[in-house]
């Protein structure tokens, strides 16, 4: 651990002391001119090519010439408004003899000239030729020359630098640093990245951005914001030209076209995409705005350098107006229920808003002259407000596309419950009918069958009337028989219509007998295991009571109710009458109570007797649903079981 | 209806039935009755349809199951040709199936087969006074289909049904007899006489006869075979 802090230590300590030892030698004196003699060219302007500008002959005025003191930076609109000329500028500077030669760099922060030339102790060092004609653009990149070490010596060295500029153009003289490169460099490429990197690197982001933008567009007409951005971004794309290209030669007519397009070529589409994603269909701003543009556009290249300077001055101006006014109309009036994209357009606003007064106030002489060019970095913000358009829009087609998704499952599944409830329909109705089909069968083979057969044993039994009993049985067994194709019939669970039916079919014997029959079948809730058998059994259950009644009871009054316990879940059927009675104990065989019980049991009932000399009564109590466990049909021997009234028959006299 | 009241001459009364001891004991029962008078006693449908027109009885006894044709042909028939004619059907069981399927074709009513210890000229007066004694079972059928499309998922039926659905008195009716209800139970329970009872039953049987005509319809709808 000691081992690792000292190593460290040493480390550090070496880094510092490198760092010192570089500093010790290279502790030249960095020469920075704030102020320099100058005098203008007393000869005419040279037109013609820049080449010849740079390289002809040319020399400094002698000094008689009317020098005068001038600070630097030096803004020809302001310090020689209207001028277009070559002035000379003249700096001195004093070489220790102790400092070394080599090594030395000029720099200017600002190359903003047509043409700057460096003459230095007398000889032609340099040019601004290589870098091309700044006039054009709205941003000038820093300069910088190697000092070859011959071209310096010990002592008082003259610096002259011949500058032709334009002053409506905001052309002139920087400051002016020199020393030793490892200083002087480095703000030089700092200022590069801020003025040239970055517009590169925007530009081509921007052009990229667009060309996305257009792209996405394309495919979705409809979005007009996006066609603005990307109209916007490859504005922006246009700045960047410049930076990309060096500027040799004289402004032909393609250059002059491209400097409106390079300087403002953003501006329109900006407005009118904040425009647009404001919510705004401006019908007399957009046109106006559009005339505006291209008046600008045509008029530029047609111009002259001072009127150049002009519109530049104009266009900036209502443009930044422009700005303004839209960004404080957006804020005031569609804060609410913005999304990022939205948000992000405004900062990209208000920062260009702030960064091109910056650059306008330059322009104007407000400033620093040497301040950099800040415009292009809102440029940012635009993209990224592209950016978390498309994205946004991607998200909403992406969940519009699962909610779709979504709701065509829901409707496929709706769909398929409809059918499958269709289908369960359809069966059910075919069930219904194959049912209906053997139901009909069978009565057709009871009608045809032993229906008639019985029928015509009847009419011979009439005929021959000393057989009562026999006509008895058989009308019995009618009886019998027509019980069960009772209980083949629908009744949908009906228990009403199931005692409905015995006494339908006991009417006949009830009306003979002279008994009082009290009906009170009131409403009894449906239960869900009416099958035939169970029907059946409930029938005979019922008639065996009725029946006994009629037949022993020697009854007055017979009582045939239905009593509702919801609350237990159970139903009883009632049948009491006021007859003799019986012992249940003792003729329980007798009349067919066993079989009763049976039965009762099978489907999941109870039955109670009840007998003494005033009456007898017997209920028959219910589940209302068949889920309690209990067997829903009778078994093979409940129903092997011989049928009610012919046991009973059996047992009678 | 209209020869049911003594001093209108006696009711005409035809019948169809093959079974011969049935054919003979229905005859006996309708002679034996001075206001009825057996006009024809025909043995298979198509005796009855050529002769029909000329007898133009007052009352139609007839089975389904004939010989050469069904019961429900001739009912039909005698339904849309003479509606002045009160067709009832002579069945073994008054089962639902056929009773149903008579009353749809425009029977007024049934007669069981071989009710001996009743006269069956008693039934035949209670059919012209309003129609057959109905079982539980085909009340319930009846007021099973015949019953107002109060579910939801019932889709509007045809507007032509809107004139065979059940009235709330007629419901309630169908209800108690459902139930095993006598007509003279019912009519006490609704304060109503035991003739309005039956009114109400001819009524339903008109609107059941209605029904089964639009009923197929309506089904092909419900079922989507329709458009």
């Amino acid at each position: 651990m000691i081992v690792r802090i000292a190593v460290i230590a040493l480390w550090l300590s070496l880094g510092l002391g490198g760092a010192a030892a570089q500093q010790g030698r290279h502790a030249t004196p960095v020469f920075e001119f704030d102020s320099a003699e100058f005098v203008m060219d007393p000869s005419p302007s040279p037109e013609g090519n820049l080449s010849d500008l740079a390289f002809g002959p040319s020399y400094p005025p002698g000094p008689d010439a009317p020098w005068r003191h001038v600070p630097l930076p030096d803004d020809w609109f302001i310090s020689h408004p209207g001028v277009s000329g070559i002035g000379w500028y003249h700096m001195t500077f004093d070489i220790p003899s102790e400092e070394p030669y080599v090594g030395q760099s000029f720099y200017m922060p600002r190359g903003s000239s047509r043409l700057s030339t460096l003459f230095v102790n007398g000889v032609l060092a340099t040019s601004t030729y290589i870098q091309g004609d700044a006039r054009a653009m709205n941003w000038d990149e820093p300069m910088r020359f190697s000092m070859a070490p011959t071209l310096l010596h010990r002592g008082q060295n003259d610096l002259y630098i011949r500058v032709s500029a334009v002053a409506d153009l905001r052309q002139g003289l920087s400051r002016v640093y020199l020393g030793p490169s490892g200083k002087v460099l480095v703000p030089y490429f700092r200022r590069w990245v801020v003025v040239v990197d970055s517009l590169r690197l925007f530009g081509g982001a921007a052009a990229i951005a667009g060309i996305l933008a257009l792209a996405f567009w394309f495919r979705i007409r409809t979005d007009k914001v996006m066609f603005w951005f990307g109209v916007t971004a490859l504005g922006w794309a246009l700045m960047a030209i410049p930076a990309f290209g060096p500027r040799y030669g004289n402004q032909g007519w393609l250059a002059q076209a491209v400097v409106f397009p390079m300087r403002f070529a953003y501006a329109a589409p900006l407005l009118v995409a904040c425009l647009r994603l404001g919510g705004a269909r401006a019908r007399i701003a957009e046109p106006l705005l559009w005339a505006f543009t291209l008046a600008g556009a045509v008029a530029m290249p047609l111009s002259g350098e001072e009127t150049q300077a002009l519109i530049i001055t104009t266009w900036s101006t209502v443009y930044l107006t422009a700005l303004i006014v839209l960004l404080v109309w957006l804020i005031a009036t569609r804060v609410q229920g913005r999304t990022l994209s939205f948000w992000l357009l405004i900062a990209a606003t208000v920062v260009a808003i702030v960064l091109n007064l910056h650059d306008y106030g330059r322009w104007m002489g407000w400033l620093d002259y040497d301040n950099p060019t800040l415009a292009h970095f809102h440029v940012p913000f635009v993209l990224a407000a592209i950016g978390v358009t498309i994205i946004g829009h991607q998200v909403r087609a992406i969940d519009a596309v699962a909610r779709a998704n979504r709701e065509l499952e829901a409707r496929i599944a709706e769909k398929t419950r409809e059918i499958e409830a269709s289908f369960q329909h359809l069966r059910e109705a075919e069930n219904e009918r194959a049912l209906a089909v053997e139901r009909r069968r069978i009565m057709a083979d009871m009608h045809d069958g032993i229906g008639g057969s019985l029928l015509g044993v009847l009419s011979m039994i009439r005929v021959h009337a000393e057989w009562p009993r026999i006509e008895r049985r058989v009308r019995e067994a009618m009886l019998e028989l027509r019980m069960a194709i009772d209980s083949l019939e629908p009744v949908d669970g009906d228990l009403g219509v199931v005692l409905g039916n015995v006494r339908h079919r006991m009417r006949e014997t009830i009306e003979e007998s002279g008994v009082r029959l009290l009906w009170r079948v009131g409403e009894v809730p449906t239960v869900d295991y009416l099958t035939p058998r169970a029907i059946l059994a409930i029938q005979r259950i019922v008639l065996e009571a009725l029946t006994n009644a009629l037949r022993h009871a020697r009854a007055g009054t017979i009582e045939v109710r239905t009593d509702v316990d919801a609350a237990e879940g159970r139903l009883r059927i009632l049948v009491r009458d006021d007859g003799t009675g019986f012992d249940p104990a003792t003729v329980r065989r007798g009349r067919g109570l066993d079989s009763v019980a049976a039965r009762a049991r099978g489907i999941g009932a109870t039955v109670e007797y009840a007998s003494d000399h005033s009456g007898t009564s017997l209920a028959l109590t219910l589940p209302l649903t068949a889920d309690d466990g209990q067997p829903t049909t009778l078994d093979s021997r409940v129903t092997a079981a011989s049928p009610v009234i012919a046991s009973e028959a059996k047992q009678s006299p | 209806m209209q020869a049911v009241l003594p001093g209108n001459g006696p009711t005409r009364v035809a019948m169809v039935e093959d079974d011969a001891d049935t054919s003979a004991s229905l005859a006996a029962s309708i002679q034996a009755q001075d206001w009825l008078e057996l006009v024809a006693a025909w043995r298979t449908g198509a005796e009855a349809m050529v002769a029909l027109a000329a007898q133009a009885p007052d009352v139609l006894l007839v089975d389904l199951g004939l010989p050469d044709m069904s019961g429900l042909d001739i009912i039909r028939l005698v339904a849309a040709r003479h509606k002045q004619c009160d067709i009832l059907v002579i069945s073994m069981f008054g089962d639902e199936a056929n009773v149903l399927a008579a009353l749809e074709a425009g029977a007024s009513g049934y007669l069981l087969k071989g009710l001996l210890t009743r006269d069956v000229t008693a039934d035949i007066r209670d059919l012209l006074a309003g129609g057959s004694p109905l079982s539980p079972v085909i009340a319930r059928q009846v007021l099973k289909r015949l019953k107002a499309p109060a579910s939801l998922d019932a889709p509007a039926r045809p507007a032509a049904v809107g004139d065979a659905t059940l009235s709330p008195r007629e419901t309630e009716i169908l209800n108690a007899i459902s139930r095993g209800f006598s007509y003279a139970e019912v009519a006490e329970v609704l304060h109503i006489t035991v003739a309005t009872v039956h009114t109400h039953l001819k009524r339903i049987y008109g609107k059941l006869a209605v029904h089964s005509k639009t009923e197929a319809v309506f089904e092909a709808g419900r079922l989507g075979l329709l458009p």
